[in-house]
């Protein structure tokens, strides 16, 4: 079966370099078929990289990717000099697409650290060298995908408040089918908001889309997803979304 | 978004902090909810061990006096209450710190008025 569309793949597009197996190494993910059907993707080498890039002392280790303090911004901090600039920019946008495939830990402090390429100070590059030090202590951490039924969905969306810069808020979402976050999603949102009740509803809004998209792509596959369950923490968002304008005050 | 919620069958649940995952995307988490969370999204721990979080020493201390009350009510369980009682005390007093321990650290205590109103 699967030798007949390489074939047929082959007559159309000329020969290709095909691998075949268990345990597929594909644009630096380590990608590993376990007999349970769950699927391991492994980043390492590309982590590595990015580790020895940055001039950093290997040995050093952190516990989280980042400190409480993620989002304050001191304006008294020096700009980063322009070579130091573009290796800043360099790292992050390599951690950038690490954070969308394997290692989706890693997504909130790889979004406020893009916010901050175009006009990074010191301040910026410890944060950097702070979520390189928990890289380097989690090397091994793999993501895992799997799923428990094809019947039930579950989704989780919040919105923390005038977190960024110019009061632009954040977005968190997280789509699953029991077994890890097969869609994640953390953003600065593009409007301002007056209260942290809109924020969540905007938040919800900016996700919203994306448990329509899973939900369509499984029906697709002939796999209807009954049970669809959207989770918020804000009791007054959740009455905006269920009653629209009735709940306004 | 209530058209979509309604057209495409999806429910709106609320969902306590402690069980809310979207919570690692939007704040620099620390410690032990952390590590909960990012066992759960990396696919680690299955998503219900959300839900099974242990809990918290208020929980569990309301929880014992709920269940003291009710079982109050019943008769022929009031040894069990008694133990049951005797044991929190037990708790509560290891847990507390003994004043003369504080008085040897030079904490000073103000004297504490009431006034009525």
């Amino acid at each position: 079966m699967v030798t007949n569309v390489i074939e047929k793949f082959e007559a159309k597009f000329g020969k290709m370099t095909v691998t075949r197996g268990k345990h597929p190494v594909l644009l630096g993910m380590d990608i590993t078929f376990n007999n349970d059907g769950n699927v391991t993707l492994l980043m390492k080498e590309y982590l590595k990289e990015a580790i020895a890039d940055s001039g950093m002392d290997a040995s050093r280790v952190a516990a989280t990717p980042a400190k409480r303090d993620l989002f304050a911004i001191n304006e008294k901090f020096e700009h980063l000099e322009k070579m130091k600039g573009e290796l800043f920019h360099t790292i992050v946008a390599k951690l950038l697409y690490v954070s969308k495939r394997a290692r989706t830990d890693l997504q909130l402090a790889v979004a406020f650290l893009c916010t901050r390429v175009s006009c990074s100070t010191e301040q910026d590059w410890d944060k950097l060298v702070r979520l390189l030090k928990y890289l380097n202590g989690t090397l091994d951490l793999a993501l895992i995908l799997g799923a428990d039924s094809l019947n039930a969905g579950a989704s989780w969306v919040d919105a923390s408040y005038a977190v960024h810069d110019a009061m632009k808020s954040h977005t968190g979402g997280a789509f699953s089918l029991g077994r890890s976050a097969l869609m994640c999603k953390s953003t600065k949102q593009k409007l301002n908001t007056k209260s942290s009740t809109k924020v969540e509803v905007v938040g919800s809004s900016d996700y919203l889309p994306n448990v329509i998209w899973a939900k369509m792509h499984l029906a697709e596959q002939g796999y209807e997803l009954p049970d669809n369950v959207f989770y918020q923490d804000n009791q007054s968002a959740i009455c905006l979304e269920r009653n629209c304008r009735a709940s306004c005050g | 978004m209530k058209d979509r919620f309604e057209s495409e069958n999806i429910s709106v649940v609320y969902c306590p902090t402690e069980e809310m995952l979207a919570d690692f995307f939007t704040k620099p988490l620390q410690g032990s909810l952390f590590q909960k969370f990012r066992d759960v999204i990396l696919g680690h721990c299955h998503v219900n061990t959300l839900i099974k979080s242990p809990l918290s020493p208020s929980e569990e201390r309301v929880e014992n006096l709920l269940s003291r009350k009710f079982r109050s009510g019943v008769s022929g369980q009031t040894s069990e209450v008694q133990a049951n009682e005797n044991i929190t005390e037990q708790k509560e007093a290891a847990s507390a710190p003994t004043y003369p321990s504080i008085l040897k650290k030079g904490v000073k205590w103000a004297p504490v008025t009431v006034h009525s109103f």
